[in-house]
């Protein structure tokens, strides 16, 4: 403890004084202590100091503004005597209670008309002549709350005493701890109350969230706030017809105010989304309505899409936010930035829809994310970028999406400075790549999932499979041996010219086929991947058919006894992917065969 | 696995079966084209035939190709509907000389 003497009443005399009114300290010093009502308290106490002190008259003032200000007032609070001066109002830096508050330290005035300082309450209206006074602060340390005086009157009042001033001196150093605990205890709980409020807020927004899915589900959201509340948010709509509608929006701005707008963004989105599926209307209408309402300066940007698993096509209006990032089976990635400013600024008319893009997703991935992704820092401070997230999208990439969503957020460390919202579209094809690749994969809808050899002897056995296949499906005799003689032609082809060639150009490759059958919309669907050499798109063409010689008749043949002969892209490392779809619509024998009569000649 | 193959005077009928397909076709091209070397009138009986591909339907039009260039007559017989279906998409039903079986 440091030795400061100041001009204070020196402690010996402060003990002598307090030893005098030892009761009356302890009992002051308990009620401040114990006090639940500071303002009744220090009024109580007032009563008892002026008694104690034979005052005729005691008043306790507050301080309003900073002391030094000439502007300051001090404020009577608490008053004792023949007139009730409660409100009255003081110059802080003028008169006895002045000096006392500016010097910090007790003001004893045995008698004013020797005091050049005092001013007389007649100067203010006040019909009070006093004889003696002594004023103190209410302080603590240097912090400064307020005066405490006593008075006594004209003529034959009694002189205050230097006793009489320690005493006053140590009650309201008491007095001014326990408003000082006080003004503690209010600010503490105001921002309690504050808290409160902002965790019910953000209880608010988590609710706003779609319920967090199974870890493997398609699609998938994460917000993570930066304060309690957030300025992001996602949604995502499941619509009657098997299609997805989702969106990802940011809020300009931290804070209450974002929060609010975003639980706004968010309730049009779920209403309006509901009727209107189509993301640059949807987007449009919701900017419709934020700009009626939206504060000056503020802006949110906003992706709106809509999924359909049974195409694997998004459709995607982007509103001044950030690119959506593509990711394809091959690992390679594609942008779609804004082509539209963002909502609520504008104030566009309801049915000028914003520019929408459409691609297909099969057997890859759509994110969307908000800035407290791109901005995260590296481990050198630098932001990460669309770089950095594609970055960590491929490290995480066989994990199921929402493990893989939660795995991104936690690489981008806890020091996220802004709000984080992360949302992917997993198409189904990714997924099942990623569940087992190599095609002994068995996803739900997959009736048959087997690698074999490529070899003449194993056809047999992948014909039985497809027709197996086929009556599981519920197909006629004659639809199963279509189909079992296009997939026959199609292995034909890979262990011919796939790795026959291959092989007779001296190349080793692991020679084999993964096979499966799955339920396609109305039919079935076969996928062979290969590891041979990619085929040229324009190789796999039907020959002309007035060509009678061998060969190029098992393409063609493909081709005529299915809907779809596609070759995708193919998984990780290997050659080829090609599918083959079948449909199971009535008479599609008898068509086929009647399309295949036009336009061919006869031989 | 071979294939049956009956001589009767002026004429020699190769029964094919089961299933031509990429692992049979070689050994019915075989049996078609040393049949047709004994220099007679050739008929490719069909009717245990269940399945056939593209590499069956090359072995037959190979050997169809031999006959005519060696002025032998070429016959297909006893067609059923499965080796049908895959002539006729291959647009040869009207190439062989068929005798459709019944």
């Amino acid at each position: 403890m440091s030795a400061a003497p100041k001009s204070r009443t020196p402690k010996p005399r402060a003990r002598r004084a307090a030893e005098d009114h030892l009761d009356l300290v302890a009992e002051l010093i308990e009620a401040f202590a114990g006090s639940e009502d500071l303002d009744a308290t220090l009024a109580a106490a007032l009563v008892r100091i002026a008694e104690a002190l034979d005052a005729d008259a005691a008043g306790l003032f507050l301080l309003d503004g900073d002391y030094g200000d000439p502007e300051a007032k001090l404020v009577c609070r608490a008053c004792f005597g023949p007139i009730d001066v409660t409100g009255l109002e003081l110059t802080a830096t003028i008169g006895i209670p002045g000096r006392a508050l500016q010097h910090n330290r007790t003001e004893r005035v045995a008698d004013t008309l020797r005091d050049p300082d005092f001013l007389a309450p007649a100067t203010i209206g006040i019909d009070y002549d006093i004889r003696s006074m002594i004023c103190a602060p209410l302080s603590h340390r240097d912090e400064r709350y307020g005066v405490v005086e006593i008075l006594n009157p004209q003529p034959e009042g009694r002189l205050f005493t230097a006793r009489d001033a320690e005493l006053l001196g140590l009650l309201a150093t008491a007095a001014a701890i326990a408003i000082r605990n006080a003004r503690l205890t209010a600010a503490l709980l105001a921002q309690n109350r504050l808290r409160q409020e902002l965790e019910m807020a953000a209880e608010v927004q988590r609710n706003l969230l779609p319920p967090t899915p199974e870890a493997d589900a398609p699609v998938q959201g994460l917000n993570r706030p930066a304060r309690g509340v957030s300025g992001d948010f996602y949604d995502v709509l499941r619509l009657a017809d098997g299609r997805i509608a989702f969106a990802l929006a940011d809020v300009s701005g931290k804070g209450l105010n974002a929060a609010l707008i975003m639980v706004k963004t968010a309730t049009l989105f779920r209403s309006i989304g509901r009727r209107v599926h189509e993301p640059g209307l949807l987007l449009s209408r919701i900017e419709a309505e934020l700009c009626e309402t939206m504060a000056f300066g503020m802006f949110v940007t906003m992706v709106i899409g809509v999924y359909d698993p049974a195409t694997h096509r998004v459709r995607l209006a982007n509103a001044g936010h950030l690119p959506a990032l593509k990711r394809n089976a091959d690992g390679s990635f594609e942008e779609f930035p804004a082509t539209d400013p963002p909502l609520g600024i504008q104030g566009r008319l309801e049915n000028d829809r914003y520019r929408e893009t459409a691609f297909s997703i099969e057997g890859g991935c759509l994110y969307l994310y908000t800035d407290g992704a791109s901005e995260a820092r590296d481990g050198d401070g630098v932001m990460i970028g669309a770089d950095g997230i594609k970055a960590l999208i491929q490290r995480h990439a066989g994990s199921p999406p929402g493990t893989r969503l939660t795995a991104i957020a936690d690489a981008l460390g806890d020091d996220v400075r802004d709000d984080l919202t992360l949302l992917v579209i997993e198409d189904s094809e990714a997924a099942a790549e990623r569940v087992q690749p190599r095609g002994r994969r068995r996803g739900v809808a997959d009736l048959v999932a087997q690698t074999i050899p490529a070899e003449a002897g194993q056809l047999k056995v992948v014909r039985r499979l497809v027709e197996a296949a086929s009556r599981e499906a519920g197909a006629s005799v004659e639809w199963a041996q279509d189909l079992v003689l296009a997939v026959d032609e199609a292995c034909q082809n890979i262990i011919r010219h796939g790795y026959g060639t291959a092989a007779r150009a001296g190349a080793k490759l692991g020679e084999k086929i993964e096979f499966s059958i799955r339920r396609a919309p109305d039919g079935l669907e076969v996928e062979l991947v290969d590891y041979a050499p990619k085929v040229a798109p324009e190789d796999c063409k039907g020959r002309a058919l007035d060509d009678v010689k061998p060969g190029g008749l098992g393409t063609h043949l493909m081709h005529a006894l299915t809907d779809l002969v596609q070759f995708r892209a193919p998984p990780k490392g290997a050659g080829n992917r090609l599918v083959l779809t079948k449909k199971l619509g009535l008479g599609r024998r008898d068509n086929k065969t009647d399309n295949d009569d036009k336009g061919s000649s006869d031989a | 696995m071979s294939f049956r193959v009956k001589d009767e005077a002026g004429t020699s009928t190769v029964f094919l079966s089961g299933e031509i397909d990429l692992e049979r076709s070689p050994a019915a091209r075989k049996t078609l084209l040393d049949t047709l070397a004994r220099k007679q009138a050739l008929v490719v009986d069909l009717r245990d035939v269940s399945y056939i591909d593209s590499s069956g339907i090359a072995s037959l039009v190979e050997a169809y190709q031999k006959a005519r260039t060696s002025n032998l007559a070429f016959t297909l017989a006893e067609v059923g509907p499965p080796v049908m279906r895959v002539l006729s998409l291959a647009r040869l039903d009207r190439v062989f000389p068929i005798r459709v079986g019944g």
